[in-house]
């Protein structure tokens, strides 16, 4: 069964800016993942079709690969790209698909949406090999 | 060995890991009930026992003639951080966004 996550904030700043931010390389890589991570290395430029990938650092060291390519670019409103994780061996797992949608509410305030798409499952296993997330879902649940 | 990927390759066989998650469901157990509640014999469970207790998932003590197992909770927690939530992702991502934007917001209008 696949999944879909949506998260959605308001941000103080016209659609352009923010538009910006989503698909300039430079800017890209200023806030992509969470708190706490680096990107290392990274292909991103969302302003044109095309592939991209990033490689971040947790702060223990843990190492992300993620790659995909941008299928669509409607500025100021909408990006669309593919995203898969890479085991520790580099291999790709399972493909989703991502889209960023920007609505102007007001003339300084901009919401965004990420919407994910198609997730296999809710976590990622970074680093290891795929069939882990069931086991992993299971493993949240038990401690939970 | 108590690596990472040596706890997730103990984990990988479905005997071993339904004793981890029999174990994380009920809390510390005897290895006489864990023996009774899988279809195998004995020695094979016991074997499996000893990958586990080598890989550090858990924890076996001795206690009035009892083996009693039980998982190490910091075991889980290593797992626990090599999990990457997407919805964690992306919202931790917007938190970083946000504070990008009024900086920069903030700058301009110094």
């Amino acid at each position: 069964m696949t999944k879909n996550v949506t998260v959605e904030r308001i941000f103080e700043a016209d659609i352009e800016t923010i538009y910006g931010f989503l698909t300039k390389p430079e800017k890209q890589a200023l806030w992509w993942g969470p708190p706490g991570t680096t990107i290392t290395t990274h292909d991103l430029d969302f302003m044109s079709e095309g592939s991209w990938f990033v490689k971040m650092e947790g702060s223990d060291n843990s190492k992300f690969h993620i790659s995909g390519v941008v299928t669509s670019s409607e500025p100021p409103n909408r990006v669309e790209f593919t995203w898969g994780w890479h085991d520790g061996d580099g291999k790709r797992g399972n493909e989703s698909h991502v889209i960023f949608s920007l609505e102007a509410v007001e003339a300084n305030k901009t919401r965004f949406t990420v919407t994910h798409i198609g997730l296999e499952n809710e976590q990622a296993i970074i680093g290891h090999e795929k069939g882990w997330n069931a086991n992993l879902d299971k493993l949240k649940i038990a401690l939970n | 060995m108590d690596t990472l990927s040596t706890k997730f390759a103990a984990l990988g066989d479905s005997t071993r890991f339904a004793i981890v998650e029999r174990l994380l469901n009920e809390g510390e157990l005897p290895v006489s009930d864990l023996h009774s509640n899988f279809d195998m014999s004995p020695p094979a469970i016991s074997r499996h026992l000893k990958v586990l207790r080598e890989a550090k998932i858990v924890n076996c003590k001795v206690k009035a003639q009892q083996r009693l197992y039980s998982v190490r909770q910091e075991s889980m927690a290593e797992i626990s951080k090599w999990v990457m939530d997407h919805k964690e992702f992306w919202m931790g991502s917007m938190d970083r966004l946000d504070a990008l934007i009024r900086k920069e917001i903030n700058e301009e209008n110094e």
